[in-house]
């Protein structure tokens, strides 16, 4: 893993800007700071403009795990394009699976309902329903280890067992074999005919992505991780808008240069 | 002499003279510029990845590498996965090169000087 900004790192994201490229990012902890309570995350005006500024010249995808009613009151404004539920809304081929998905989640509620009690005592504890997946969220329990614990021990006996992706201080349950961000990314780059794209992101669900053995995908981790797969990482989150401002200055520039000619 | 082998030395003086003629006048050889839009659509990728798509030996592909990292056309670095491999990438420089190459080449083909047009 290599710091963005370092030479190599910079040239390669210079080099991105001479081919057709699909710009693609994550939300929580990406775009946006990571706060307490997940419903106050929202994104910071200077780097909405800077990604309305890049979608106006390239790609823009913004792949998220939460849902795309969320995303949208969040956003403020319309990227090319916009995939919720970690990859299970927002695309053509994940229509077959997303009745299945929501009927899955429907049933992990109830049976989560039914062995909530020893966790009702956490008020820190909650859960989100995002339709066609389940956020358990843990955030404000005061002893996150032991909230966590009690989390696996009911997840670990629901019937149909899911996929369980942990992000910080969240437990996602997500439907085995539904698409994940790295399918999303995939998808979007063949329905746009491209070889290249970049992608940022800050969570264990952005390793679906980092992990995909494509040499055409430059991913990228907000802070650094031994056991990650992400190629590049910057040191915190408010590096991302100026990759963001990076990006559109070099694309812009291409583009006059090219006009003049 | 064998007739076809005549025909075939023919030929690989007119691909050597070719060469000559377009890297003097546009600053690439048809190899280099071959090599330059091939890793212009894939920043990023490993020098035997690149070998492969283009078609060339790995190590007909190095000696390429070198010259047109010279020319700081592209930058060879360490891959950020595996310090063992190399990642490359085209510079500013080298994407000029190619915008030159590709305004100057079909006039320099149709010139008189060399005499390559489409019914050559």
């Amino acid at each position: 893993m290599k710091y963005l900004f370092s030479q190599a790192g910079r040239n390669l994201l210079e080099s991105l800007t001479f081919t057709k490229t699909l710009y693609a990012f994550d939300f929580d902890g990406t775009l946006s700071p990571i706060v307490k309570n997940p419903e106050d995350a929202k994104l910071s005006k200077a780097i909405r403009d800077s990604l309305v500024e890049l979608s106006e010249l390239v790609p823009v995808a913004i792949i998220s795990g939460r849902s795309i009613k969320d995303l949208k009151n969040r956003l403020g404004f319309e990227p090319s394009y916009l995939i919720g539920n970690h990859g299970l809304e927002g695309l053509a081929s994940s229509k077959a699976s997303i009745e299945t998905s929501r009927e899955m989640c429907k049933h992990w509620k109830m049976q989560l309902d039914e062995r909530w009690g020893s966790l009702k005592k956490d008020s820190g504890i909650f859960v989100e329903d995002k339709v066609y997946s389940l956020a358990l969220h843990y955030r404000k329990s005061r002893n996150k280890k032991k909230a966590r614990l009690n989390l696996f021990e009911k997840v670990e006996n629901l019937k149909t067992s899911p996929r369980i992706i942990l992000g910080k201080s969240v437990m996602n349950l997500i439907p085995v074999g539904a698409p994940h961000k790295g399918v999303a990314l995939l998808e979007l780059m063949m329905l746009l005919e491209l070889r290249s794209a970049f992608y940022i992101g800050d969570d264990d669900t952005d390793e679906d992505v980092f992990s995909l053995p494509d040499e055409g995908i430059v991913t990228v981790r907000v802070g650094s991780k031994q056991v990650s797969h992400a190629k590049f990482f910057v040191k915190r989150q408010s590096e991302v808008h100026r990759i963001v401002k990076e990006l559109t200055r070099r694309v812009q520039t291409l583009a006059k240069k090219k006009k003049i000619s | 002499m064998n007739e076809r082998v005549t025909k075939l030395v023919k030929m690989s003086l007119v691909f050597h003279n070719l060469n000559k003629v377009v890297e003097h006048d546009l600053g690439l050889s048809l190899v280099q510029y071959h090599l330059l839009v091939h890793l212009k659509s894939r920043p990023g990728i490993s020098p035997q990845s690149l070998a492969k798509i283009a078609g060339m030996h790995p190590s007909t592909l190095t000696q390429s590498m070198k010259r047109l990292g010279k020319r700081d056309f592209l930058f060879v670095g360490e891959d950020p996965k595996d310090s063992r491999k190399k990642m490359l990438t085209l510079t500013f420089s080298g994407n000029q090169a190619i915008d030159r190459f590709e305004t100057g080449i079909d006039s320099l083909l149709t010139s008189e000087e060399l005499g390559v047009s489409d019914s050559t």
